[in-house]
C-alpha cells in the first residue's frame, strides 16, 4: 500500500450540534453489545441536537406509541405475514418540504397501490443543520414554495409527525433517514413516530460522506442498531434493512459484503428483523444472482454472528443508483425495467425511482403514475422466476465467493471482532469501492461493464477476491474489449460512467 | 528534492464546494498505472487543503477539477498561496467546467494562465494527454536543474 493520505482526518470536526465518540484506538470497537449506560448517556445528547429531541425523551412511551398504531404499520411485519401475491410489494421515496404536502404525498401512493411508503430527509437534515432546515421549512409552510429537497422531520418532531402524518395513513413506512453526517437524532424521531429507520450508514459513508471519521460512523451505526434493538426487544416490529447502494459503480460482491456485516453488526446490537435491498445494475442474470446470494449467505453470516433470534425479514429490490437518462421514454423504460427485475428475481417489494430521477424531486402525480404501472407489471409477471441456467448459476457461484471473501478476510483482520475488522479493512483496501467522495477508502479498485452490460472488476485494488472469481471477471471483461476493440482499462471504464444516461 | 529516479508525485481534487469526485478518482487512477505517485483529496477540497497536502506530500505537482462552474472564484490566489508556503516552482494544471457561460476556450485559457495555472484544459480532458503534458513539463524542469548545475 502507497502511503495514505492524513490529512482528512485531522482536518474533520462536528459541522452540526454533536458531540464525537470519544475513541482515540481501534481496541476501543467492538462488536458487543453497548451496554445501558453508554447507550443512554449518548441518548441524552442526541436528544439535545434539537429541541424536538425533548418530545420523546421518554422510550418507553415511543415504544407504547408504536404498539398503539399496530405491528401492520411496521415493514418487517408485513414481509413476514404478506401472502405470496402481494409480493413484491412497491413503494417509492417521497420527501416533501412541509408536513402538508407529505401527507398528500403519502395519500396518494396509497391510493394509487403502494404497499410500503417511504420518506426522505432534505439535505440539511442529513448534514445535522436543523437550523438551515428550520429556515426553509417555515418559509415552505408560509410561501407554499418547495424549498427543501426533502422532509424535515426533525424540525417538525415526533408528536407532529405522529399526529398529521402517521397516524393518517394505513400503509408501513421507513424512512432513508441514515445519511452522512451522525443521523442519530432523525432516527429517534422518526422511530418515535412510527416510521422505521432504512439504509446502513457505513454505505451512506461512502456514498457521500467526504471526511466522516469510519471509528465515528461504526459507533452511530452501533447505536442505531441499539435503538431499533431496543424497540424489537419489546415487540415492535421495527427491524431495518442494509441497502447496498454505493456509489452506483460496485460489483455484487462489494455491495452485499457491506451490507451483510452491516446486518451482522445490527444483529449484534439486538435488532431481531434484518433485510436487505439488492441494487439493481440492470443486467437480468447478475441482478437475479445477487437477489439469490442474498438469500443464502444473510442468515448464514447472522447464525456466525451468534445471533439466534434475528430473522431474516425480506430481500428486496432497489432501483439504480447510477446516472438516469433525462429523456422520458429512456426513463420510463428504466423504471418498468426495475419493476420487471424485481418480480423475476423473486424480491419481497421493490423500491421505485421515477422518471424524474434525473430531472427534479418528482412531483406526487409522477410518483403515482410510477407506482401504477408497477402494479400493472406485477400483474403481467405475477409468479414468474427468471429460469434457472449454467448462466445464473455460475454468476450465483463467483458472486457467493466474491462475498464470502471479504467478509471472512474482514473478520479475519478484526481477529473475529466485526468492528474492529471493518475498521481494519477499510484501512486495508479490502473493503473498497469505485468513485466514492470518502477520502478513508483506498480507491484501488476498479469496475467496468462487461460485453453483456454486467458490473465487472477491471483492477482489484487489494480486494481479496479468489483467483476463481478474477479469472471470470477477467474473460467476461476480454470479450467486450474484443467486441469493441478497446485494450485501454481507463476507456473501458470512462464509456461505462454514463451508461443508462442515454447516451447510446 | 526532486530527482528523476524517485517517481514524480501529484496532488489532486475537486476545488470549493463541489463534489462531483467522478472525473478526479479516474485521473488518480490513470495517474497511478502511469507511475505517478498520487495524493488524491477527492472532492470539496479547500483551496489552503491542496497548498497544505502538496507541502506535506512534497508534491511536483497539483491538479485541479472544477466541475460546477465556480473556478475562476474558487482558484483565485492559488499560486500566490504556494508561493507563500515555499512552493514557488509546483506545476498547476486545472480542468474541467471552468465557467457558468459560454466563453471561448482561449480566452479561457488565457485567463487561468493569468492567474498562473501551467496548463488549462475547459470541457472533458483524457487523463492521457494531461499525463503526457505532465511527462513533459516535468522532463523540461529537470532539464534546466541539469543545466544549471554544470558548470
Amino acid at each position: 500500500m502507497t502511503e495514505r493520505f492524513t490529512l482528512g482526518r485531522r482536518r474533520w470536526a462536528p459541522r452540526g450540534r454533536y458531540e464525537p465518540w470519544a475513541i482515540r484506538d481501534v481496541f476501543e470497537l467492538s462488536q458487543e453489545r453497548m451496554s445501558d449506560d453508554e447507550f443512554f448517556a449518548r441518548r441524552r445528547e442526541v436528544l439535545s441536537r434539537w429541541p424536538t429531541g425533548r418530545e420523546i425523551e421518554d422510550l418507553d412511551e415511543c415504544i407504547a406509541f408504536s404498539h398503539r398504531l399496530g405491528p401492520h404499520r411496521f415493514d418487517a411485519w408485513r414481509e413476514l405475514h404478506a401472502e405470496e401475491k402481494e409480493k413484491p410489494g412497491i413503494q417509492t421515496g417521497s420527501g416533501e418540504s412541509t408536513i402538508e404536502k407529505q401527507l398528500l404525498d403519502w395519500k396518494l401512493t396509497e391510493e394509487a397501490g403502494a404497499t410500503h411508503l417511504g420518506i426522505i430527509t432534505d439535505t440539511y437534515t442529513r448534514r445535522c443543520r436543523y437550523d438551515e432546515a428550520q429556515r426553509q421549512m417555515e418559509r415552505s409552510e408560509q410561501t407554499g414554495e418547495d424549498l427543501l429537497n426533502g422532509f424535515p422531520l426533525v424540525n417538525y418532531g415526533a408528536r407532529r409527525v405522529r399526529r398529521e402524518l402517521v397516524e393518517q395513513v394505513t400503509l408501513p413506512s421507513s424512512g432513508t433517514t441514515a445519511h452522512t453526517e451522525s443521523p442519530l437524532l432523525s432516527c429517534e424521531v422518526g422511530l418515535a413516530a412510527g416510521i422505521g429507520t432504512g439504509g446502513t450508514g457505513f454505505v451512506e459513508a461512502i456514498e457521500h460522506s467526504k471526511d466522516y471519521p469510519p471509528e465515528q460512523k461504526i459507533k452511530d451505526c452501533q447505536y442505531r442498531y441499539r435503538l431499533v434493538g431496543k424497540y424489537d426487544e419489546a415487540g415492535v416490529y421495527a427491524g431495518i434493512h442494509a441497502s447496498t447502494n454505493l456509489t452506483g459503480y460496485a460489483i455484487p460482491a462489494m455491495s452485499l459484503s457491506l451490507a451483510i456485516m452491516e446486518m451482522m453488526l445490527a444483529a449484534g446490537q439486538g435488532v431481531k428483523y434484518v433485510g436487505l435491498y439488492v441494487n439493481l445494475r440492470n443486467h437480468l442474470i447478475q441482478d437475479v444472482a445477487s437477489h439469490r446470494v442474498a438469500r443464502k449467505l444473510l442468515p448464514e453470516y447472522l447464525a456466525r454472528m451468534g445471533c439466534p433470534d434475528a430473522v431474516v425479514t425480506s430481500v428486496a429490490s432497489w432501483a439504480y443508483e447510477g446516472e438516469w437518462p433525462r429523456q422520458q421514454e429512456k426513463a420510463w423504460s428504466l423504471v418498468a425495467w426495475t419493476a420487471i427485475t424485481a418480480c423475476l428475481a423473486g424480491a419481497d417489494w421493490m423500491k421505485l425511482k421515477t422518471p424524474a430521477e434525473a430531472l427534479n424531486v418528482p412531483a406526487a402525480e409522477v410518483k403515482a403514475a410510477t407506482i401504477r404501472m408497477a402494479c400493472y407489471l406485477r400483474t403481467i409477471l405475477r409468479g414468474q422466476r427468471l429460469p434457472v441456467s449454467d448462466d445464473l448459476l455460475e454468476e450465483e457461484a463467483m458472486i457467493e465467493l466474491g462475498t464470502r471473501a471479504i467478509i471472512d478476510r474482514t473478520l479475519e483482520l478484526g481477529d473475529g471482532d466485526l468492528a474492529r475488522g471493518m475498521m481494519r479493512a477499510l484501512e486495508a483496501g479490502v473493503i473498497d469501492v469505485p468513485f466514492s467522495p470518502w477520502v478513508y477508502l483506498a480507491n484501488r479498485a476498479l469496475v467496468a461493464r462487461d460485453a453483456q452490460g454486467a458490473q465487472r472488476i477491471v483492477d482489484p485494488g487489494n480486494l481479496p477476491l479468489p483467483q476463481r472469481v478474477l479469472d471470470y471477471e477477467r474473460r467476461k471483461m476480454q470479450e467486450r474489449a474484443a467486441r469493441d476493440q478497446i485494450s485501454d482499462d481507463m476507456e473501458l471504464v470512462m464509456e461505462d460512467i454514463h451508461y443508462f444516461a442515454g447516451v447510446r | 528534492m526532486n530527482t528523476p529516479d524517485r517517481p514524480w508525485r501529484v496532488v489532486i481534487g475537486t476545488i470549493g464546494d463541489d463534489a462531483h469526485i467522478i472525473g478526479v478518482r479516474l485521473f488518480e487512477y490513470a495517474l497511478r498505472k502511469a507511475g505517478f505517485e498520487v495524493m488524491g483529496l477527492g472532492a470539496q477540497v479547500a483551496p489552503e487543503e491542496f497548498v497544505e497536502a502538496a507541502r506535506e506530500f512534497q508534491a511536483d505537482a497539483v491538479l485541479v477539477s472544477s466541475v460546477y462552474g465556480h473556478a475562476a472564484h474558487d482558484c483565485a490566489g492559488l499560486r500566490e498561496r504556494s508561493a507563500g508556503a515555499g512552493l514557488e516552482g509546483i506545476l498547476l494544471y486545472v480542468g474541467g467546467n471552468l465557467t457558468l457561460t459560454e466563453e471561448d476556450p482561449e480566452t479561457l485559457v488565457q485567463r487561468f494562465q493569468a492567474m498562473g495555472f501551467d496548463r488549462v484544459y475547459p470541457g472533458y480532458t483524457d487523463p492521457k494527454a494531461v499525463i503526457a503534458a505532465l511527462n513533459e513539463d516535468l522532463a523540461e524542469r529537470v532539464r534546466v536543474r541539469v543545466g544549471r548545475s554544470r558548470p
